[in-house]
């Protein structure tokens, strides 16, 4: 399991959920600030 | 919220399930870049079918549900290239590859729908914008099963489908995770394309208020007669 230990895989899948889950929050934080702009 | 909390499920159930017989660990990218993907093509197939509504009803909202989904949708092409370069490195060798077909069709299929908002910013008119959109959207959704079949029709460095008509090419705990995952992220795409939604119906509201009543122009420039400014 990938919480139980630390190799080269682990860094690589580290790395590819980082880049999603920052662009999504990215995204969402952007549209946040449009629709608080708007108000 | 509830997209929240499935993508927490999503996220640690694809961290703990088995690893891959042949890639090992990497194989944990595939719980984000398949729905990703998933993702694109129905994000794309929303724009066609807002597209071919406005068409028929010329409802504006239709209009609207396609420009959003067509947004939301190049936010998860691009997650699907980036995860699938970082995983196609480890396991390809390569960063990327313009000799893949799948590789070179969703990178196609990217700036067709980059091409698409840029043309929805570039025409001021809210009807002529719609019209031209609505075309552009029904003609690039050809692209999907392009993408989709690429790997069949062409067989280079990117594997054929892993959900096929016949069941999947997986172990029951993957697919579990597999799915999870995707519904996790069809939450968040109908969450964002809501959230996207709400603020182009404020935009369009702010910018009605601005305009004023019909006539009365703002800021029309007073020839003769105003302070010399010398």
């Amino acid at each position: 399991m990938i919480l139980g230990r630390w190799s080269v895989a682990d860094a690589w899948v580290t790395f590819a959920y980082l880049v999603t889950y920052g662009l999504i929050v990215g995204y969402s934080v952007s549209l946040w600030r449009r629709a608080r702009k708007l108000r | 919220m509830l997209a929240a909390a499935t993508m927490a499920g999503g996220l640690w159930l694809a961290l703990s399930s088995p690893p891959d017989a042949v890639q090992g660990d990497f194989v944990r990218i595939l719980y984000i870049h398949v729905p990703s993907a998933w993702l694109a093509f129905l994000a794309f197939g929303i724009t066609a079918a807002g597209s071919l509504a406005w068409r028929m009803t010329r409802r504006q909202r239709f209009d609207d549900l396609a420009a959003a989904s067509a947004e939301v949708g190049v936010l998860f092409t691009v997650i699907t290239l980036l995860t699938g370069s970082i995983w196609g490195r480890p396991v390809w060798g390569v960063w990327w590859s313009w000799g893949d077909a799948r590789l070179s069709t969703t990178a196609l299929m990217l700036f067709v729908y980059l091409g698409y908002l840029a043309l929805r910013r570039a025409v001021e008119d809210p009807e002529r914008r719609a019209r031209l959109a609505s075309v552009l959207g029904l003609v690039a959704v050809v692209q999907i099963p392009l993408v989709y079949f690429s790997v069949n029709l062409w067989r280079t460095l990117h594997q054929t489908q892993t959900i096929r008509p016949d069941g999947p090419q997986m172990d029951p705990e993957m697919v579990a995770a597999l799915l999870v995952n995707v519904a996790a992220f069809t939450l968040l795409y109908v969450a964002l394309v809501a959230a996207r939604l709400r603020i182009g119906r404020a935009e369009a509201a702010a910018s009605e208020v601005n305009a004023g009543p019909a006539g009365a122009a703002v800021g029309v420039p007073q020839l003769g007669g105003g302070p010399d400014v010398a």
